[in-house]
């Protein structure tokens, strides 16, 4: 007869065999970022390359070398266009993103229920896209500052986010693109604001960040929590057995 | 129950997964899709051989009544355990 803490140690196994089919759904979910990480790394990488050269070509430019200047400009607009090619064609992010998880076998997410009316994304992505082109024009023409331009793009791009978010009709990206639109209305408050590190850098890279970073940021945190999904589920389904059988 | 928390799985997910050698995997699955438990899809990556596997509602249900026995012999031990150590300080 086994004694009760016997009995208690499996139904604690039973307990945690039911976690199982949340850490596979967990699992799928987040690996759909794969592509995702991978555009957002290339830019990223791309952003930093970019500022690193103008670093470096800061004397050059100042002591007016047309030729060297010239050359690495051009050498920039090639590498910037052969990256968005590649990019932008869709296949290199699938491949890659892909190959992050190819020795895992392959695994699709449940399709879930859009929370919000087809319209309503097709209505607050018009209305977005609307006002996207609206504060270019205006920063354009002098209206509307560059230095705030990412707390005033926060007003429609967070709506955005969080609709897109919630429309989701297919499992395109993981539960936790949800951190995006808060990360993005944070960041927009802290540069309104004038937070102290925040007033040191341009508008342009605090659109920079707010997107393409924090976009990185989300997906390497999908990534990590796959994996680690990954190894628990592996790790409840084949446990040690340390316990002598009777 | 890995099945039950996705739309779909392949062959070699589900063998990392789960720890089991190839044949002995092979052999429970073909004993759920004839239980009606899982649907198989076979097709081809390039030349490559792709078999991928989808819990059925026969399948989900069958799971869902086996967690709901589960619950209820667990129950049964737990009355019997503190009728059989009252003492035992252990108590659920």
């Amino acid at each position: 007869m086994e004694n009760h803490d016997e009995s208690a140690d499996r139904g604690q196994d039973d307990q945690g065999l039911k976690e199982v089919p949340r850490l596979a759904e967990r699992y799928a979910r987040h690996r759909t970022t794969g592509p995702f990480l991978i555009v957002s790394l290339v830019v990223v990488a791309m952003f930093v390359g970019i500022h690193a050269v103008l670093y470096l070509v800061g004397p050059y430019i100042k002591g007016h070398d047309q030729a060297i200047i010239g050359l690495i400009l051009g050498g920039m607009v090639v590498v910037v266009v052969a990256v968005t090619l590649l990019v932008g064609g869709g296949k290199f992010p699938r491949r890659w993103g892909q190959k992050l998880y190819d020795r895992d076998g392959q695994v699709h997410e449940r399709p879930r229920p859009s929370l919000v009316p087809r319209w309503l994304f097709v209505l607050v992505a018009v209305a977005a896209g609307t006002c996207l082109a609206g504060q270019i024009i205006l920063s354009r023409l002098g209206y509307l500052s560059t230095r705030y331009s990412q707390p005033i793009s926060a007003t429609y791009a967070v709506p955005f986010m969080i609709i897109l978010g919630l429309w989701r009709k297919t499992p395109a990206t993981s539960s936790m693109m949800g951190l995006w639109p808060a990360l993005y209305a944070v960041h927009a408050i802290l540069v309104a604001t004038d937070a102290p590190f925040f007033r040191s850098i341009d508008g342009g890279t605090h659109m920079f960040i707010a997107t393409f970073g924090y976009g990185a940021v989300i997906g390497l945190l999908a990534y990590v929590d796959s994996r680690l999904a990954l190894r628990k589920l592996r790790r409840l389904m084949h446990p040690k057995r340390t316990n002598v059988e009777p | 129950m890995v099945l039950a928390g996705v739309a779909s799985a392949d062959f070699n997910f589900l063998l990392g997964a789960l720890g089991l050698t190839r044949g002995n995997l092979s052999t429970h699955m073909d004993r759920l899709e004839r239980s009606g438990y899982v649907a198989i899809a076979k097709s081809f990556n390039g030349r490559i051989p792709h078999t991928s596997y989808q819990i059925t509602a026969a399948g989900q249900k069958a799971l869902n009544e086996y967690w709901a026995q589960l619950d209820v012999i667990r129950n049964i031990e737990c009355g019997h355990g503190k009728r059989r150590a009252p003492g035992s300080g252990t108590g659920i």
